[in-house]
């Protein structure tokens, strides 16, 4: 719904500045941005963490806090001036004129207090009563049934499905501020979420600022989109305009970050070195819940994280394990490194049964990499003695400075300078951790190297990068790797085989091609499905 | 601010104790007339006796500052490798007596705990398993017992948290040693967040070890300490000598107040640290 | 919840047993028998020692005189002061009341304007009100309460002396209610000043990491008044720590009567204790502990049900019986 030239616009944001601090050590978290929104416009604000979109959001609710000083040439929401309001003046706007849609539904939501409660507060007395034909056609028949329960009863797809009720359903707001809805959520759940708040806003007719750092998702959604970077707004244009001719440099890093179909369905890569498999996994069993014996009743329910799963892995091959989150697959990648011991079954590497407990010669041959690289190090170790202690525990390197040596080599392969070696945990970004865990990993010369979601927790961009530099080093060092993850479009631009996990089952595993194409398992067909559609291609929501 | 004003009163009162018993001559000569105001001859005035209150003062802060940090280190001594093992067996039977020893001490409050201690024992120096114990030592170690519990729980506590933490599970995993996780990772991740509880606990010490001289339950007269000079005092306030009681109980509160400005400071930046 | 209650009263109940068992070997182990404090006299002949000695029974067995204690205490007899031979039970049961009254004085004095400097700093951050409470606060918490009882003694006793209870100048408070809460107030006001920094500080800042939460930010964004933000999400929020905080404090009370009991002269249960102690006195001394342990558990077991109580995801896991 673009607007037309007769419509006064519903926002108009000009020449917005957002500075922290006095003085000289204030810092500018915006700078000269502006914008306008049509009614029932959505417009979409992109850019990689810290690029001043959250500021932007907040200085248009006026929740910056006493340490942030906003000013603008113009900040208007239908025609009337948000600048110099006060509390009261404020009140009239949040939550009537100006809906928030927050990022993450669980903490936005009070934790102590039942849903019915909280809706009450928005939406006025009995409110689940009145609005129940509402909640239910927002897909809210369980708050309905439940009000008196608390909010970590329900998912998280529910609780942004009701923090969109408690935005849109007690008045029409002119404007949604919907801050990144979707970052925390699962790509089917994100989808049926956006799905929502769309009918929402067709009901409404509000006009919405999209806030988000993945440009797939803002292409499905706005009609324009912006792109900032360190407090600019340095490009705007239609979806398409930006994937097909991006102007500036951080919009093409943006694009570059998309999965893309690289090497998709390419026939599956012989193994360089051939010969038998590095890792075999006979008939692996993992149920978690307490066993016999144990102080308390055995637990009543038994989960079967990993049920019967046989799988086996060729010198060199990238192996990825694909499934939704509670398939399993973290606990497969677990038992496979030794942090689990095995319920039953057998893990073979080199065609040696491996001990529930692991010798440290064993351990040395696995190297395992976490899905946390925050918390992959002790935060008050520098990452030269971390790096130090893993080869010394091996009696690799005869000093000190050798193995500094080594570390530093190590570190210059995964893209990392040698002044890393004196830094802590916490002076390091996300994506140099998720680096210097890999470099850890390899420094010890592992046959087999096991990635959990080494990439879940990083901005698109950095994601791509990471996954590159597994794929190299694999290739350069022959190294067999499996990789775990949730997203399939990322196993496929770098893996040779895939499996399926769903309930520790594997209910698909082989080459790409062979699982991907023609007679698809439907666990494989709904995980496709799943994949973010090309934003360059039609689809729209 | 808090952080300099804590560093300047507990710098105050340490040089008080270490360097007051020196210029100053003997705490129970007698040296003037009875009640003295604060002059040039006795800047802290004198008692009851006719004795140099700046010489018992200082003396008596003496006492304070070596009975609470001698307690403070032996609880320490006796925590810290309880709670380490106590976390290295989580959930276990060493883990499991350890925490039954530590709650049937907290039955009564630590302040009451320390009292009993020494009431049981009646007063006076006694011998155990052949070996003099002073009135003093008894003392120490019955503070000492009641930071203990204390103590204990923080070491096991914040060394479970460690242990559970993923990067442990990472080395774990990558063949790094249980003995050389808990000394090299673990412990040093303990030592900070103890630090900062040391200090604070040392305010508490200091505070004990003064009110069970008030109470005629510390280290005996003539000796002075804070807290009987103080007990002293409030016999003789109604006599107008306002120095009496005020001048040591200063003492005694910028001790106290710094080891509690310091240790607050302390804890903040380890809370900082870990956020960053 | 009841269940619960239940659960954590057998499990204080059983600790309360193993504490006073190791209470009595200890006391019993103890080189300050009774036996060694005997007058002179007395203790050079034989013959009068081992009167004493049965008269206290302590010349049968170790198990007999545990046995024995067990059931004199299942009578609440608590035996005879070694003092002046008056029954334990009866000293006890006269001086509770006071440090009982004192005790809620000091918790009100506490509780109520911590609650209150606490959540003035809280809301006016970085301002000089929040300034002050911590200043406030610090210097409460670092004020021996002994020293500022003598204090208190001269510099208010000079002006108003009727605040001022004089030696053993107690008025229960079935007398005369207005008189009686007027003679604790100096004595409540020492002893509750370090709770009420306890309170404060604790209150600010649990309080100032809520406000600064996702869901105050949400129901602000939606327009939710500043007042509703404060007794709908935060206040309730920060309850359980709070009265976690309230355990803590009840700790200091109990601590603290001994002392500033013994400073105004007031005939309480911690005065009690320590003159028992300083006379060698053994079942009273024993007696007091027990009753003590006996309060200070039974207020922490309250603490404990009420923190649960407080707070919804607590209730739901003990109903789930993961305690």
């Amino acid at each position: 719904m673009p607007s037309t030239a007769i419509d006064p616009p519903v926002l108009v944001v000009d020449g917005l500045q957002v500075r922290y601090g006095h003085g000289a050590g204030a810092v500018a978290a915006a700078s000269d941005v502006g914008f306008e929104l049509g009614r029932g416009e959505v417009f979409g604000l992109v850019g990689p963490s810290g690029c001043g979109k959250s500021s932007t959001c907040g200085a248009l609710l006026g929740l910056l806090g006493k340490t942030a000083s906003v000013s603008a040439r113009r900040l208007e929401l239908e025609g009337r001036s948000l600048l110099g309001l006060d509390d009261r003046g404020w009140r009239r706007v949040r939550g009537r004129r100006i809906a928030l849609v927050p990022q993450h539904p669980r903490s936005a939501l009070t934790p102590i207090v039942a849903v019915g409660r909280q809706l009450d507060w928005y939406l006025g007395p009995h409110a689940v009563d009145r609005h129940a034909a509402d909640l239910r056609a927002l897909g809210l028949e369980s708050v309905v049934a439940r009000p008196r329960d608390l909010p970590s009863s329900f998912s998280g797809g529910q609780l942004q499905r009701l923090v969109i009720a408690i935005a849109t359903l007690g008045s029409s707001p002119a404007l949604l501020l919907a801050d990144e809805p979707t970052s925390t959520l699962d790509p089917t759940v994100a989808a049926s979420v956006l799905d929502v708040l769309a009918e929402a806003r067709r009901r409404t007719g509000s006009a919405m600022l999209f806030v988000s750092h993945d440009l797939a998702v803002v292409a499905q959604v706005c009609d324009r989109v912006g792109v900032m970077d360190a407090g600019r707004l340095v490009e705007v244009g239609s979806p398409l305009e930006l994937f097909e001719a991006p102007r500036h440099e951080v919009t093409r890093r943006l694009v570059d970050a998309l999965p893309t179909r690289r090497r998709a369905w390419a026939p599956a890569r012989t193994s360089p070195a051939g010969g038998p498999p590095v890792l075999e996994l006979d008939h692996l069993y993992r149920y978690h819940g307490r066993a016999p014996g144990r102080s308390g009743p055995p637990s009543a329910v038994v989960v079967r994280a990993v049920d019967d799963v046989s799988l086996a892995v060729a010198p060199g091959e990238l192996a990825a394990v694909v499934g939704e989150s509670g398939s399993g697959k973290t606990t497969l990648a677990r038992v496979v490194a030794g942090a689990l011991a095995p319920t039953a079954g057998v893990v073979r590497l080199d065609g040696v049964e491996l001990s529930a407990a692991r010798s440290r010669g064993d351990r040395r041959r696995i190297a395992l990499v976490g899905q946390h690289p925050r918390s992959a190090f002790n935060r008050r170790r520098r990452l030269g003695a971390a790096l130090d202690q893993v080869q010394r525990v091996h009696g690799i390197g005869a000093s000190r400075a050798e193995r500094t040596d080594r570390s530093a080599g190590m570190l210059a392969r995964v893209g990392l300078g040698a002044e890393a070696l004196g830094r802590r945990p916490q002076e390091l970004s996300g994506g140099e951790l998720a680096r210097a865990a890999l470099a850890r990993a390899l420094l010890v010369e592992p046959r087999l190297l096991v990635l959990d979601e080494p990439t879940a927790s990083l901005d698109p961009p950095v994601k791509r990068a990471v996954l590159d530099l597994v794929d190299e080093l694999r290739r350069d060092l022959g190294l067999a790797v499996v990789l775990i993850t949730h997203e399939l479009d990322l196993a496929w631009t770098v893996a040779d085989t895939v499996s399926v996990l769903d309930h520790g089952r594997l209910v698909a595993s082989g080459p790409l091609a062979a699982v991907l194409d023609g007679d698809r398992h439907p666990r494989v067909a709904a995980l496709l499905e799943r994949v973010p559609a090309d934003p360059r291609g039609p689809g729209r929501r | 601010m808090a952080d300099r004003v804590g560093t300047a009163l507990l710098g105050a009162f340490v040089l008080l104790a270490v360097v007051g018993p020196v210029l100053a001559g003997s705490p129970t000569a007698l040296v003037g007339d009875v009640l003295e105001p604060p002059s040039w001859a006795h800047p802290f005035g004198t008692d009851s006796l006719g004795r140099d209150l700046f010489a018992r003062t200082a003396d008596g802060a003496r006492t304070s500052l070596v009975v609470s940090t001698a307690a403070v280190a032996l609880a320490l001594l006796v925590a810290v490798p309880a709670g380490l093992a106590a976390a290295r067996a989580h959930g276990r039977w060493p883990d499991q007596a350890v925490m039954r020893v530590v709650e049937s001490t907290q039955v009564v409050p630590q302040f009451v705990l320390v009292v009993l201690l020494l009431g049981l024992g009646g007063a006076g120096p006694v011998q155990v398993l052949g070996v003099h114990v002073s009135t003093t030592a008894r003392i120490v170690a019955c503070i000492a017992l009641g930071f203990v519990p204390f103590f204990a729980r923080i070491a096991r506590a914040s060394a479970v948290v460690e242990l559970e933490s993923e990067y442990v599970e990472a080395l774990r995993v990558a063949g790094v040693g249980e003995r050389e996780l808990l000394v090299r990772d673990v412990a040093p991740n303990v030592a900070p967040v103890l630090g900062a509880q040391v200090l604070l606990a040392l305010a508490i010490a200091v505070f004990a070890e003064g009110g069970l001289s008030f109470l005629g339950l510390g280290v005996p007269a003539p000796h002075p300490t804070l807290g009987n000079l103080i007990a002293e005092a409030g016999g003789q306030l109604l006599d107008g000598a306002w120095w009496y009681a005020l001048i040591p109980g200063l003492v005694l509160v910028a001790g106290i107040t710094g080891c509690n400005l310091v240790g607050d400071a302390a804890a903040d930046r380890l809370v900082r640290s870990d956020l960053r | 919840m009841i269940r619960f209650a239940l659960h954590r009263a057998a499990s204080l109940l059983v600790t309360l047993v193993v504490a006073v068992s190791g209470l009595f070997l200890v006391l019993h182990a103890s080189p300050g028998s009774p036996l060694t404090n005997l007058a002179p006299s007395v203790a050079a002949d034989p013959e009068a020692r081992a009167a004493v000695a049965r008269e206290t029974g302590l010349d049968r067995s170790m198990a007999e005189q545990y046995g024995d204690f067990w059931a004199s205490l299942l009578h609440l007899d608590l035996g005879t002061s070694l003092y002046d031979g008056s029954s334990v039970s009866e000293a006890i049961a006269s001086a509770a009341p006071v440090s009982f009254q004192l005790g809620l004085m000091a918790a009100a004095v506490a509780i109520g304007p911590g609650v209150v400097a606490g959540v003035v700093a809280a809301r006016r951050r970085g301002r000089p009100a929040d300034a002050a409470v911590r200043v406030l606060s610090v210097v409460a918490i670092s004020v021996p309460s002994y020293w500022l009882a003598v204090l208190c003694l001269v510099l208010v006793g000079e002006r108003w002396p009727d605040l001022v209870p004089a030696a053993g100048g107690y008025t229960p408070f079935g007398t005369d209610p207005v008189a009686s809460v007027r003679s604790l107030l100096l004595p409540a006001v020492v002893l509750g000043l370090g709770g009420f920094a306890m309170v404060a500080r604790s209150l600010r800042s649990s309080l100032v990491g809520v406000l600064d939460g996702d869901d105050v930010h949400f129901a602000r964004a939606m327009g939710m008044p500043e007042h509703q933000v404060l007794g709908r999400i935060a206040l309730r929020a920060v309850a359980p720590s709070t009265v976690t905080v309230v355990g803590l404090l009840v700790g200091g009370l109990v601590s603290g009567t001994l002392l500033v009991e013994s400073v105004f002269a007031l005939p309480g249960l911690g005065q009690l204790m320590v003159t028992a102690f300083v006379r060698g006195d053994h079942p009273l001394a024993l007696g007091t502990a027990l009753v003590t342990a006996v309060v200070f558990l039974g207020l922490n077991l309250v603490v404990d049900v009420a923190g649960v109580a407080l707070d919804p995801r607590a209730r739901r896991r003990v109903a789930a019986g993961r305690t």
